[in-house]
């Protein structure tokens, strides 16, 4: 009777540990689409609220950059 | 990245394009920051324009050092052989004249290692929309011209070159010099419209969605 128990309660484990096994699989993989999500989203805005400040006529923000006088003339594109 | 890439949220290139184009656009204006010259591309029998910018530009946050440019290809019918590019770009088509959106040239690409191709495609390019090349030593990639267009580049200049330049040029006189400058300043601008418009349209749309949900 003990032995049947215990084979029991050994077999829910297992079912119990594949579940969550399955679980946090998905939790993972949903959590990667959410942050790409964001990410690409956070692309967007940036890219609109740059566009809109010159539409409104403001200055590009002051700290993203700077100009250095490099002077190449050596194709660098090519 | 194995193939070029118009995905802002896999290329930092493409971030940086993006959130540069005020800046670049504000550059347009001085124009002694600016030097013209005549590319020649003898192995695809064609010449282009370039337009580049005397200054660097360094992304404060991250420190790379961009080069700028603008590339006008007026020349229809224009088909580049397959080739690499000296330093990791990205760039922003642009149509000579008409609307955001048009199909301006098809890119043929290759991802190669070894001398052996491991992948291949082709990309329809269109005007508004970047793309990336962030691996030059894996990509080579050739232009089939659809129409006449302009190219903003910015190449990632932080690491030496990956081979010497290729293509003799010569420089552009006036007044062809600021030709070039004013049609890519006018490129711009009317991109920068065409978004701004896009933009205002689907600000107005979320407005009228949440005046909705509102209303209910």
């Amino acid at each position: 009777m003990m032995l049947a128990v215990m084979q029991v309660l050994i077999g829910l484990g297992l079912v119990l540990i594949v579940v969550l096994n399955k679980q946090i699989h998905a939790l993972r993989a949903a959590s990667q689409v959410m942050q790409t999500e964001a990410m690409a989203r956070l692309d967007r805005l940036e890219r609109e609220i740059a566009e809109m400040r010159v539409v409104l006529g403001l200055p590009p923000r002051a700290t993203a950059h700077h100009w250095e006088r490099d002077n190449r003339s050596d194709g660098p594109f090519d | 990245m194995n193939s070029p890439t118009q995905s802002p949220a896999d290329s930092r290139l493409l971030r940086d394009l993006n959130s540069f184009l005020p800046a670049i656009r504000a550059k347009l204006d001085a124009s002694s920051s600016w030097s013209g010259d005549r590319v020649i591309d003898r192995a695809a029998d064609h010449a282009y324009e370039r337009l580049a910018c005397r200054d660097s530009l360094i992304a404060s946050d991250t420190r790379v050092r961009y080069l700028v440019a603008l590339h006008r290809f007026a020349a229809p019918g224009l088909r580049t052989a397959m080739h690499d590019h000296r330093y990791p770009i990205a760039v922003l088509p642009m149509a000579c004249t008409g609307g955001d959106d048009a199909l301006l040239y098809r890119m043929p690409w290759e991802c190669r290692a070894d001398g052996q191709v491991l992948q291949a495609g082709v990309l329809d390019v269109r005007a508004g929309i970047p793309y990336a090349i962030g691996a030059p030593d894996r990509i080579f990639h050739a232009v089939h011209s659809v129409a006449p267009h302009l190219s903003l580049v910015i190449a990632d200049a932080s690491s030496a070159p990956r081979r010497e330049a290729r293509l003799p040029s010569t420089a552009l006189q006036e007044p062809a010099a600021t030709a070039l400058r004013q049609a890519a300043t006018e490129a711009l601008d009317r991109l920068l419209r065409v978004r701004a418009r896009g933009l205002r349209n689907s600000m107005r749309e979320d407005g009228v969605h949440a005046c909705r949900r509102l209303e209910r």
